[in-house]
């Protein structure tokens, strides 16, 4: 009896595994190599004209740009900044708990209610952000050029100006992501040994930048492969902020088309399953290719325990 | 040559006192050990002399110079840890490395890609001192690998060569071979005294260990709550202990701490058995505590009536349990394998001449002008 | 050692001065973090006359105002009177099956952890104890599916289901995650550590596989089966992607993030304190919960850090 015992066990785990994680990734392989609509009957090959269009057409051009920008400012700023919490608070020792708290709740919170929340903090004419700029007009901070132009001009339309609307949008990413990024770096600091330090300190590092650059950053390095990764994985998944600040075709000209956006509004709004399953293959191969690195680099790693 | 000196040391974390005021002189060139149960206080007396930890109140010196609030890198301290807290990113030659660039070389030579082209003389100065240390440790072979490669007694090596290279005024070492397997910290010990004989550098040891105590070190100080119980060679500490604690914790298997009592004639006696003792208990009455160590008892055919409750065999020794009516604990007793008798059987017992240890009830040793004479001699 | 416990404590002097300087510091980033919860709550509190002329301060006056839509249904004037906060949240709740939202979020959430647990425990259990033909290639396609995010394969889930006809039904919120490689793996890894001796002992005792799990191995698995319920929870209270694709009319489906839907479309300033109100509503319960039990939300959320 218990030679079969796995095969129950087993069973339901692998069926699903299969039906619900591999065979969509089959699926969106054929559907990219044709012109398949949701209700239509079949469906005709048309070979690698849907790559050929993500790679050619100025559409996908912007949808590349407003990923890649958008994950090069969120991933080393919320990295950046979850380090720089961390070390911070774990030198404080007594009030560490309460930053780590209000750091951590925008990664509670749901992300699409916060970004209604923040629209509404950006609205230009009634927005807190701009009213309170307005505010400092005539004082001395108009000694900045930018800061002068606003107060003559109107602060910026931050979400619907073409300038500014990708780096809004990355801004709220960075105030959602480096709470978690903190967190990460903290249990990584908790597990480096005291008593390194204490070899370090006898060894002459005198400096905390020496310290630093011989016991924790070294230390921290699997924490950091790993940040680095699960913080590119979830930048490229950026959705909710984008469907909601712009229901419809992505941002002013398309500066915040990001690549799930455009797999949602290619397949689901548009019934162009096709092209939708081709931009879904590119970005399967993009996030697996960096999973794929990190794993690499915590093996080379993890010689050293 | 260095004198270390720590004056009235007194520490408390929060409410509770670590240390209470703890005098200490590390003569230049002794291998002094810190020896007493966890929670006695000496790795805090370790931390504070190599300046990890700040001391509530009392001095540092070294040299005859106060270092009490000198950083600890500039105190040319150098510590072997308990996990031996190598760098694990870093190569046995970087390891060793490590404490002779960051004394060495400046701000702008330590910078990564600059650093090396423009200190390049330095640095070969810096390696040749390691590969040198590396040999004499004989871990010349293992400079190219990552502590994670290495095994316990290697690791161990190397944190002692980290230490070594530097050519500090004194060693500090924090429990250095808690972490390795029973044969291998034998070894390690007989190695560590050779190592402390041909460098002459001042060994400060602490260790919970009464063995690794007895076995290395020139002078020994017992630790216990916080103050330093007794100083001196291991073989005067063993033998001539001035508190029943100290006599309790050095010695294994335990010193025997018998009930007994001094009788109106000035006669010691154990459960009414007579002890003989070579001194004159003339102003002492009472009740005292009576030490022999399992070798200071011998089998005799009028002593206290026991039976041999459990029988150790060691081989070049056995140590007999004797359950005697009257007694809470047994008393542990070193006999030659052939007068050994079998578990069970009944056996009398009686102290050697002039062995016994008195303690008052306090547990201060009672000792008179003609004890202290017989010892010495 | 007993003593070993105490952190570093250089006999540096203690500049105050660095002190206060990185809590100038963390307090900044403090105040940028909690901008949008003050205007989020303010906004929840305040009516919309408030709102566009930005007066008030963080409660606003309180005082009653008419509400037009009110009168707009023929009801005499003075009975239309509300208090802001009553307004917004009356508004929040009655415009929108808000609670209907709360308890789909519920059930959904629920039941995702649910069947996840029934599939991935079995399955980590066999991997990690037992011995059969096939464990290495199992597990590997399991490290295999850890790269797969399924946001990314939503569009052919999509096709799946619809094909199935199941989109706008509770199964299309659940069915994609009934399946978590990653609660797989990190059962396993936590199995591993369970001594093969309990599991031997067991046996002897007389007890099937089956009930081993369930009576064995649940029970030792408790805290991290806590903190993967808080993962899961939390990823699948908050997510807006998923249910977006396949609820698509049906209102009494919507997920409360779906619920944040409601007032968009009509951004003029009568519904900004409604629909704060349903923003707060919607955030309040995770937050609650991660401020009362913080230490096992945070492990929880880090788990992932795990891998």
């Amino acid at each position: 009896m218990r030679s079969y015992a796995h095969m129950w066990f087993i069973g339901p785990a692998l069926f699903l595994m299969v039906v619900i994680l591999l065979l969509p990734i089959g699926v969106a392989g054929a559907l990219s190599f044709t012109d398949y609509s949701l209700g239509n009957a079949g469906a005709d090959f048309v070979g690698l004209k849907n790559y050929v269009q993500i790679f050619t057409r100025s559409t996908y051009e912007k949808m590349f740009g407003a990923t890649f920008r958008y994950v090069f400012v969120v991933v080393p700023l919320t990295v950046g900044l979850g380090l720089g919490a961390a070390l911070l608070i774990n030198s404080l020792g007594r009030f560490g708990d309460f930053y780590k708290t209000i750091y951590f709740l925008p990664v509670m919170a749901a992300l699409i209610a916060m970004a209604i929340v923040w629209e509404f903090a950006l609205h230009p004419t009634i927005g807190f952000v701009n009213t309170t700029l307005e505010r400092g007009c005539g004082t001395w901070l108009e000694a900045w050029g930018w800061y002068a132009h606003g107060c003559a001009e109107g602060f910026p339309l931050w979400l619907t100006d073409r300038a500014y609307a990708i780096w809004t949008v990355a801004f709220i990413g960075v105030w959602q992501g480096f709470g978690f990024n903190m967190v990460l770096y903290l249990a990584g600091l908790t597990s480096i040994p005291r008593e390194l330090y204490h070899a370090a300190e006898l060894d002459g590092a005198k400096t905390g930048w020496q310290r630093f650059r011989l016991v924790t950053w070294p230390m921290l390095g699997p924490t950091t492969v790993f940040v680095v990764t699960i913080s590119l994985i979830r930048s490229f998944q950026v959705f909710d902020m984008v469907e909601a600040f712009y229901p419809q075709g992505g941002g002013p000209s398309k500066s915040v088309y990001v690549m799930m956006f455009a797999i949602y509004e290619k397949g689901i709004q548009q019934n162009l399953m096709g092209i939708g399953a081709a931009i879904t293959v590119v970005f399967l191969g993009f996030v697996m290719v960096l999973t794929l690195i990190q794993r690499r680099l915590v093996e080379r790693r993890t010689h050293y325990v | 040559m260095t004198e270390i000196a720590l004056r009235g040391i007194a520490k408390s974390f929060g409410e509770t006192p670590v240390l209470n005021g703890v005098d200490l002189t590390v003569r230049p060139g002794e291998f002094l050990t810190l020896v007493g149960p966890s929670g006695c206080g000496k790795s805090t007396l370790l931390r504070i002399l190599a300046g990890l930890e700040a001391a509530d109140a009392g001095q540092v010196q070294i040299g005859g110079q106060d270092v009490t609030t000198v950083r600890p890198a500039a105190r040319n301290l150098a510590m072997v840890f308990q996990s031996y807290a190598l760098y694990p990113h870093l190569s046995v030659a970087d390891n060793m490395l490590t404490p002779l660039k960051l004394r060495d070389l400046g701000r702008v030579e330590n910078l990564p890609l600059i650093g090396p082209l423009v200190s390049r003389g330095k640095r070969a100065g810096l390696r040749a001192e390691v590969q040198r240390t590396a040999e004499i440790l004989k871990i010349d072979h293992l400079l190219g690998r990552k502590p994670g490669q290495l095994s316990g007694g290697q690791r161990q090596r190397v944190a002692l060569g980290r230490a070594m290279v530097r050519q500090p005024v004194a060693f500090l070492m924090d429990e250095p071979l808690s972490n390795l397997d029973a044969a291998l910290r034998v070894h390690m010990r007989a190695e560590l005294s050779q190592l402390h004989r041909s460098l002459g550098t001042t060994f400060i040891y602490v260790t919970h260990d009464q063995a690794e105590a007895l076995t290395m070190s020139d002078r020994m100080a017992v630790m216990m709550g916080g103050d330093i119980l007794q100083l001196g060679a291991p073989g005067a500490i063993y033998d001539d202990p001035d508190t029943v604690q100290v006599a309790g914790f050095i010695g294994s298997p335990k010193i025997n701490l018998i009930p007994g009592e001094v009788d109106g004639a000035g006669a010691l006696r154990i459960l009414g058995y007579r002890v003989p003792v070579d001194m004159e208990l003339r102003n002492t009455r009472g009740p005292v505590t009576v030490g022999l160590r399992p070798e200071h008892l011998t089998p005799a055919a009028n002593g206290l009536a026991g039976r041999v409750v459990h029988r150790e065999n060691l081989g070049s020794d056995v140590f007999l349990h004797v359950g005697v009516e009257g007694l809470e604990q047994p008393l542990t007793m070193r006999v030659p394998p052939a007068q050994a008798p079998a578990a069970g059987a009944p056996i009398r017992c009686a102290a050697k001449q002039d062995c016994a240890m008195i303690f008052a009830p306090g547990g201060k040793r009672l000792r008179l002008p003609q004890a202290r004479t017989a010892v010495v001699a | 050692m007993s003593e070993a416990t105490v952190p570093v404590a250089a006999p540096v002097v203690r500049f105050s001065t660095t002190e206060t300087l990185k809590h100038v510091v963390l307090i900044l980033g403090a105040v940028i973090v909690l901008l949008p919860f003050y205007v989020m709550v303010s906004y929840a509190l305040k009516s919309p006359a408030e709102i566009m002329q930005g007066t008030g301060g963080f409660f606003g006056s309180q005082e009653p105002f008419r509400d037009e839509y009110c009168v707009k249904l023929g009801n005499p004037a003075d009975d239309c009177l509300v208090t802001p906060i009553a307004y917004n949240f009356t508004t929040a709740f009655g415009k929108a099956p808000l609670l209907r939202y709360l308890l789909n979020g519920v059930v959904v959430t629920g039941m995702i952890f649910l069947i996840q647990v029934l599939v991935a425990l079995p399955c980590a259990y066999a991997l990690a104890k037992l011995r059969f033909w096939g464990r290495e290639a199992v597990f590997g396609l399991v490290l295999f599916c850890l790269l797969i995010p399924v946001h990314a394969i939503a569009l052919p889930l999509y096709i799946m289901l619809a094909k199935l006809g199941l989109t706008n039904t509770y199964a299309a919120l659940v069915v994609p995650w009934t399946i978590s490689v990653f609660g797989i793996f990190l059962m396993r890894q936590f199995f591993m550590t369970v001594p093969d001796d309990l599991i031997d002992a067991a046996r002897m005792d007389g007890m099937t596989e089956f009930s081993i799990i369930w009576r064995v191995m649940l029970p030792t698995a408790v805290p991290a089966l806590m903190a993967f319920a808080i993962f899961s929870v939390v990823a699948h209270w908050n997510d807006y992607f998923w249910p977006r694709i396949v609820i698509t009319g049906d209102r009494s489906l919507f997920t409360p993030p779906l619920g944040m839907r409601e007032f968009k479309g009509d951004v003029d300033g009568d519904n900004f304190g409604p629909m704060m109100a349903t923003a707060l509503v919607i955030v309040t319960p995770l937050v609650v919960a991660f401020l009362l039990a913080q230490r096992r939300f945070i492990e929880g959320i880090t788990l992932s850090g795990m891998k």
